[in-house]
């Protein structure tokens, strides 16, 4: 009669403890893919503000097209002065002699060897 | 030529005319038994890499008979009763076969080397996939185990031979081989050579009875595929190994080098060491098996296993696997119910832990019935769950039985 109740106590923990382990499996299997959708939710995150980035950076060549632009735009803005007296007059500048500057003076003949 | 110079001249032939009656015939039916496992073997009935050793060391133990002394017979291969330490040192010198013995197989080494093995082989994500199912198919498939104990003591053995026979009902062989070596070390022996016996056959009779048990009508159903099948990955599988074998440690310290080993498989098998998956799957596993096999027939000396006790093993070890695959069936049976006829119960008998024997069994069984059902990664689920059940029936009679019979 002891030999049946022992073997029935072994026979209910096996089952016990077989079902432990059972739900040991569950459990890791359950943390473990909790862990994989939490890194799978960073690596959306990721991704979320990687695309941000690179449309930003796509923004950001926009940008440049449109500071080219106001460059050369600037720079064509520059070229254009005010407006001016278009009638050319020719006036007369009065010059006071001075030996100075006279053209006499000056070297206008090149050196000859004698 | 004086009689007495042929007989020292032909030791092997002389004594089986002048030993024992019993023990000469004995020699003679060993000497074919271990004729007919090797034929069995190379035929692919019984298991080729356990019984070719085993029926050659069986063969060879019993004719390589020498005259030790005045009316005293013994072999050059081992003697596995010697306990004196002096007389040991003597044999470890002597008897080839004796250091391995000595070393590797009497204190359960050889057995932790093929379950490190077997852990290198299983592929533990088919019992993550389906962990309750796998764990009740392989607790019903060791009803052999559980029942056979009262069986046995009501057949004269004492509560830890009964144990230890009734082990051999979750066909797993280390376990038995463990299990017998803390619980009867006098009967472990004959206890192991008949277990792995038994274990070879298994593969020859269990779809035998799969037919009786099991109706065509239900062995051909195929199972309905998951809707949504999971990926398991390696590092769950790992994590799985190494806090199942912290888990079953804490609980079972005396079946610790088991658990331990089935486990380091497993994780170098996950963690993807190919070298060590290499060496343990590989040179440590057939080595192993080789020599357990080898032993296993040289332990089959006739003046040793023709114990008394050894028919009574006999007998309990078949009542033991018989009960274990009723058992397996009907768990299969229950699952058959209980999902109303879309289980295939032939999955049940895959919990009887002979990785992986019993689930190429139960695959085979059912293709012939229905060539397109496949329930192979059902019963692999339910195979592996039945290492692991064994493993804790194990510890809980190494641990319980001297507890309650003191």
């Amino acid at each position: 009669m002891k030999i049946l109740s022992v073997i029935g106590i072994i026979f209910l923990s096996t089952f016990f403890i077989s079902f432990l382990v059972a739900g040991l499996i569950k459990l890791i299997s359950v943390t473990i893919n909790y862990i994989k959708l939490q890194k799978e939710q960073g690596s959306d995150q990721h991704d979320e503000l990687a695309q941000i980035q690179s449309e930003a950076a796509g923004q950001e060549s926009e940008l440049e097209v449109v500071a080219a632009i106001g460059l050369a735009l600037q720079q064509y803005l520059e070229d254009i002065h005010d407006y001016e007296k278009t009638v050319i007059t020719i006036q007369k500048v009065m010059k006071p002699y001075s030996p100075w500057s006279s053209k006499i003076y000056g070297l206008r003949h090149n050196p000859r060897v004698r | 030529m004086d009689t007495q110079i042929l007989q020292e001249i032909f030791p092997g032939i002389s004594t089986l005319f002048t030993s024992d009656l019993t023990i000469s015939i004995g020699r003679i039916c060993l000497m074919l038994l271990g004729l007919l496992l090797v034929y069995l073997g190379k035929k692919q009935v019984l298991e080729p890499l356990l019984m070719i050793p085993m029926g050659i060391g069986m063969a060879a133990v019993n004719a390589g008979v020498l005259i030790m002394g005045p009316g005293q017979t013994g072999n050059l291969f081992l003697d596995p009763m010697v306990t004196e330490p002096a007389k040991l040192i003597d044999l470890l010198q002597i008897d080839f076969l004796q250091p391995i013995y000595t070393l590797t197989f009497s204190n359960g080494l050889i057995a932790c080397f093929v379950f490190m093995g077997i852990g290198v082989l299983l592929d533990v994500g088919f019992l993550l996939a389906r962990p309750f199912l796998s764990m009740f198919l392989a607790v019903c498939a060791e009803l052999g185990t559980f029942l056979t104990v009262p069986i046995a003591m009501a057949m004269g053995l004492n509560v830890n031979d009964a144990a230890s026979v009734a082990m051999i009902g979750g066909a797993d062989g280390p376990m038995v081989l463990f299990t017998s070596l803390k619980l009867s070390p006098k009967l472990f022996v004959a206890i192991t050579v008949v277990a792995y016996l038994y274990l070879g056959l298994t593969y020859g009779g269990y779809p035998y009875l799969i037919k009786l048990l099991v109706p065509k009508r239900m062995r051909a159903i195929k199972m309905p595929p998951k809707a949504k099948i999971r990926q398991i990955s390696s590092s769950e599988k790992l994590y799985f190994a190494v806090i199942a074998c912290i888990v079953l440690c804490l609980l079972f310290p005396v079946a610790a080098p088991l658990f331990m080993s089935l486990f380091v498989g497993v994780a170098v098998r996950e963690a993807g060491l190919t070298h060590l998956i290499d060496f343990i799957g590989g040179p440590l596993l057939y080595g192993s098996t080789f020599l357990l096999g080898l032993l296993l027939g040289v332990l089959c000396d006739a003046s040793l296993i023709l114990d008394p006790q050894i028919l009574l093993l006999l007998i309990l070890g078949i009542i033991a696997l018989i009960l274990s695959a009723v058992g397996g069936l009907m768990g299969g049976y229950i699952m058959y119910f209980i999902t109303g006829g879309k289980f295939n119960p032939v999955i049940g008998i895959a919990g009887v832990s002979c990785v992986p024997t019993t689930a190429k069994v139960a695959q085979k069984s059912v293709h012939e019935a229905n060539p397109q059902a496949i329930i192979l990664p059902e019963a692999i689920g339910a195979n592996i769950s039945g290492v692991i059940t064994s493993a804790i029936i194990a510890g809980l009679y190494i641990t319980l039985i001297p507890i309650f019979f003191r």
